[in-house]
């Protein structure tokens, strides 16, 4: 993970070597910190789910950017169950966590606001891929013979996906960025299946579609630095 | 000066001795010497007319910033029930004036404010303080104008100055203004009209024509008031008392050139020209002085009444004892004709080119043999041919129906000519000129370009020419001295003869080309085509001939005698009518053109000299829309962004711009006036008709000064407005499919909205090309961020190096 970022910081900064894009005022990096959020039930309750993502963009062509970004998506309910192998049966939560990364590019529409990059109103196309582990967890023990506080990972798959926002920024204080937008993402309902606990009927996936839907419409705000 | 005091003391042995008061005295001569070789070195060269300039020092009010003085103004204005009003005035009245001041059209410390400063220190000899008060500003203008402001200043128009008949005149004028100028009448003209605009119902007034007719009447009661009291500080200053009138008969014939000259077709006709009746106006409309005409929604009582008024004071003034020249009869015809003769500069630079050649010929009577005058008039027809060949002819035409007098020929003249007539009549006279001065590359440019013009707009007329006036240019030369002797119809006569000689040979030609060919075709059967060709080629040519050119076909024919233009005529006919300009530059770097802002240029451009930034303020909902203090303060902090920008990106700026002067600057007025002049020109070639930029040299000679031929301009302009019929609907159409967010639309849309407009544009001045051109309108206020991010566009735009294309 930690070559193919480099790879990728190394071919956005190549494709900026011979770019004609300006950006604001020279700076053509932006590192920016996003709080994407969405009205989702959690554990039962409606309120508002909300999730971190950490971007580095940069500018390539004059309308064009390019970057990458890590995001971390997370569901849970109260309604998880887990059977241990003597079939004893237990309570307890289903946390799910989506954690992935992947490649965007932001296409700015000029010809509406006038504004260059990092300003202005903008398209932007995400590719990600995600690793969504669903675990389940309790505090009370199946038996006698088990401990309390189980935290069993149920299942492990690698996702990918799709988005699109439609977003605008602003700089203050020279080398702050604004940024907000809403996003829409469409998560594969097809994913590689990287662990699955071996007992088969526990409600290992019931979260993933719960994901999709948090992650299907969400609006964002962030803030960044040029660099 | 006695000489014998200029003698040296010489003792017998030693060497010369000059004791030190003959050594001061002899200093002195020597330095009015050089004063009197400078001052003759400084007239001016009629024969090279150079425009009047300013010279230093810059004076101080020019040197003071606008606020501050708008701030001093109404520092000594008391608390009083008109004071808002004023002080609007003062603060409009401060900006227009300097804005004007500083735009190089203003002129100081040249011979012709000098000499009218001369006269109004006569006028005002018994008020010393009102003689440093008043300051006299020459304002390059044609029109017959002169007016005072608040401040003191007067500024004479130099189209009255080439009027005017002599300086007791000039004198009357100045008395005029001064009189405005004491009596305060800008200010309180504004106060009035402020009052009428508050008190409208009140006072009975309906309509907004009533609101003008009031206002005009107060103003022509201060015209009467300043007509009566500047008689009076006239007749106190020593000029002859009758003279005075003679100011209305110049006013009365403002709308035309300052005299009649007769329109003599010699000046276009030769040999093989003559022009038909229809070109002659039979008969001229008498000169109509516009004396009487209704004054009630005048500024100004009319000039019959101000004239009759002016009689019966100078009649109850008694005996006439002035003078007509206190100054000098010399002086003022030398100013006098300095300002007839900026008049072609001024009236080319309107494009009134009808009026430049008019001017140049009446000019001629005085300096027949002046090169300037000569290439005026040529700039002028070129200006006439181009405007014809681009259908922009009526545009710059003044209507021959509406001019009176002697004028009125030439502008028949002008009107009757067909763009192919016009367009080698052009071509004959600017090649004629140019041949006449062929080390002037600006009339080789012109000569050249009248050539490209003729063979691009009249292709038929130029493949005639091309293909009949060589054959006959043997016999034409031949008979150019026996037609001489043939009598007025001579040109008729030859003309048709040598288009007999021409159609002769060329038939001649065709047979001899066909008989060449092979008449008979591959069967061995002879071509039915062959003759039957050649007859209908030469029907045709005999019908163009007879239909298109039946009297104007010689027009150009003695320029085939010059090597000079045959040697252009065939470049040009080569060339494929592209103009140099269009054809180079573009084949190995992607340069110029004027951009698309979303795709940008790269110029690869290090210096670049940026002309007078603007910055403005306007609110539209305002009722004093242009918000000038805080366009002042804007356009410093806009100048600080442009240089830091321009310093990230890496190129190397020099602002020519007229703020903060300094008493040595008048150069820098001079050469701001000489770049406006060229954008001028130039802009207005690029959008309507493409020809020679007459500031060419003027151009280059700031490229050479400053170092690079890049000049560019900066400009931003905030407006606050209603939205518009368009964007109020759009805003509803939201609404209405996104419900929820009626509200706010319906909200939004009657609010006020803010649009802010960035300008670039980066000029090679040397080629003569826009390289970018850039527009960019945000729907928001003059935000720092936008307009940084803008200017940081344009600089890195500017700096980038071109992509390099591959050759072909």
């Amino acid at each position: 993970m930690k070559s193919l970022s480099t790879f990728l910081i190394l071919c956005l900064a190549c494709c900026s070597l011979y770019a004609q894009s300006p950006g604001y005022m020279g700076h053509k990096t932006l590192i920016a910190f996003t709080k994407s959020a969405t009205l989702g039930e959690n554990r039962g309750v409606l309120s508002i789910v909300s999730s971190p993502m950490f971007s580095v963009e940069r500018l390539f062509a004059r309308h064009w950017t390019a970057g990458i970004s890590t995001e971390i998506l997370k569901a849970s309910s109260d309604e998880g169950r887990y059977y241990n192998e003597q079939y004893n049966y237990l309570e307890g939560d289903l946390k799910a966590t989506s954690t992935g990364g992947g490649l965007f590019v932001k296409w700015n529409f000029f010809r509406a606001s006038n504004l260059l990059p990092p300003l202005g109103p903008y398209w932007r196309l995400d590719f990600q891929m995600f690793g969504a582990t669903t675990k389940f967890s309790s505090n009370r023990p199946f038996d006698q013979f088990t401990n309390a506080n189980q935290d069993i990972t149920l299942s492990r798959y690698l996702v990918s996906s799709v988005g699109l926002a439609l977003g605008s920024s602003t700089v203050i204080l020279e080398r702050v960025v604004l940024d907000f937008g809403i996003r829409a993402k469409v998560i594969s309902p097809f994913g590689i299946s990287l662990y699955q606990d071996q007992d088969r009927e526990s409600n290992k996936n019931l979260l993933q579609p719960e994901l999709r839907k948090l992650d299907f419409l969400k609006a964002y705000a962030g803030i960044g630095i040029l660099l | 000066m006695n000489l014998v005091h200029l003698q040296p003391h010489t003792s017998r042995q030693g060497p010369t001795f000059y004791p030190p008061k003959v050594l001061v005295k002899q200093l002195f001569l020597l330095m009015l010497c050089l004063v009197a070789l400078a001052q003759a070195m400084q007239a001016q060269d009629y024969d090279h007319y150079v425009s009047l300039k300013c010279a230093n020092p810059v004076p101080e009010e020019l040197r003071t910033s606008s606020s501050s003085k708008y701030q001093a103004e109404i520092a000594k204005l008391g608390n009083n029930e008109d004071s808002k009003a004023q002080k609007e005035f003062l603060l409009q009245s401060n900006f227009v004036l300097d804005e004007m001041l500083l735009s190089g059209k203003v002129i100081f410390n040249d011979p012709v404010t000098e000499y009218v400063t001369r006269v109004k220190d006569v006028i005002l000899a018994s008020r010393p303080d009102l003689q440093k008060k008043v300051k006299i500003y020459v304002v390059k203008s044609p029109v017959v104008n002169a007016f005072a402001t608040n401040s003191g200043a007067l500024l004479v128009n130099m189209g009255l100055l080439a009027h005017l008949q002599n300086e007791a005149q000039l004198a009357f004028v100045l008395c005029h203004e001064i009189q405005h100028y004491i009596k305060k009448h800008p200010i309180n003209g504004y106060v009035n009209a402020s009052k009428l605009r508050k008190n409208f119902k009140s006072l009975g007034l309906k309509t907004q024509g009533d609101l003008l007719a009031e206002r005009n009447k107060y103003s022509r009661e201060q015209e009467q008031e300043a007509d009566d009291l500047g008689y009076e500080l006239y007749k106190a200053s020593g000029y002859a008392l009758s003279d005075a009138i003679g100011v209305f008969d110049v006013l009365g014939t403002a709308h035309l050139p300052y005299d009649q000259l007769p329109w003599n077709f010699d000046f276009f006709e030769f040999d093989f020209l003559r022009f038909p009746e229809y070109y002659h106006r039979t008969k001229l409309d008498s000169i109509d002085r516009h004396e009487e005409e209704a004054d009630s929604l005048s500024t100004h009582p009319n000039i019959a009444k101000r004239r009759q008024s002016l009689i019966k004071k100078v009649a109850a003034s008694g005996a006439d004892k002035g003078e007509t020249f206190l100054v000098g009869a010399g002086p003022f015809l030398e100013m006098r004709k300095m300002c007839r003769f900026e008049l072609c500069d001024l009236f080319m630079g309107y494009h009134v080119y009808e009026l430049s050649l008019y001017n140049a010929l009446l000019l001629q009577a005085e300096e027949p043999q002046s090169p300037y005058l000569h290439k005026v008039i040529a700039q002028s027809i070129y200006g006439l041919a181009s405007h014809k060949n681009m259908s922009k002819f009526w545009a710059i035409h003044l209507d021959a129906e509406e001019g009176e007098g002697e004028l009125q020929q030439l502008l028949h003249f002008t009107e009757r000519s067909n763009d192919d007539l016009f367009t080698m009549i052009a071509l004959r006279h600017c090649w004629k000129t140019y041949l006449q001065y062929p080390e002037d590359q600006e009339l080789k440019a012109i000569a050249e370009d009248m050539l490209y013009q003729f063979f691009d707009q009249h292709a038929e007329t130029a493949n005639w020419v091309e293909r009949e006036l060589p054959t006959a240019m043997p016999a034409l030369v031949d008979s150019i001295m026996q037609v001489r002797k043939l009598g007025p119809q001579r040109a008729d006569i030859v003309a048709d003869s040598l288009a007999a000689i021409a159609r002769a040979e060329e038939a001649k030609e065709q047979q001899a080309k066909a008989d060449k060919e092979d008449d008979f075709d591959e069967r061995g059967r002879k071509k039915k085509n062959a003759k039957v060709v050649n007859e209908s080629v030469s029907k045709e040519h005999q019908k163009f001939a007879k239909d298109r050119l039946p009297w104007s076909k010689w027009a150009i024919c003695d320029l085939f005698k010059e090597e000079k233009f045959l040697e252009a005529w065939e470049r040009v006919r080569k060339s494929n009518k592209t103009k140099p300009s269009e054809a180079e530059g573009t084949d190995y770097y992607v340069l110029g053109g004027v951009n698309d802002p979303a795709e940008g240029v790269n110029l690869g451009i290090d210096k670049i000299v940026l002309l007078q930034p603007v910055y403005k303020r306007v609110d539209m909902l305002d009722k004093l829309p242009v918000k000038y203090l805080e366009s002042e303060q804007g356009l410093d902090e806009f100048r600080d962004m442009v240089t830091d920008v321009a310093k990230r990106n890496k190129v190397e700026t020099k602002f020519l711009e007229t703020r903060n002067l300094k008493a040595t600057d008048a150069e820098v007025i001079n050469d701001v006036a000489t770049m406006m002049q060229w954008v001028s020109e130039y802009v207005n070639a690029e959008g309507k008709v493409s020809m020679v930029n007459f500031k060419q040299d003027d151009a280059n000679a700031m490229v050479k000064k400053y170092g690079t031929p890049y000049f560019g301009w900066n400009g931003v302009m905030q407006v606050r407005d209603k939205l518009s019929p368009e964007d109020k609907a759009g805003y509803l159409l939201l609404g209405i499919i996104v419900w929820p967010l009626l509200p706010v639309a319906i909200i939004g849309s009657q609010l006020p909205h803010n649009k802010t407009y960035c300008v670039s544009v980066v000029f090679d001045v040397q080629k003569g090309e826009t390289l970018m051109e850039q527009t960019r309108i945000f729907r928001a206020k003059d935000r720092k961020r936008f307009v940084k991010s803008t200017l940081y566009d344009t600089f890195f735009q500017i700096k980038s190096k071109p992509k390099k294309k591959k050759k072909k």
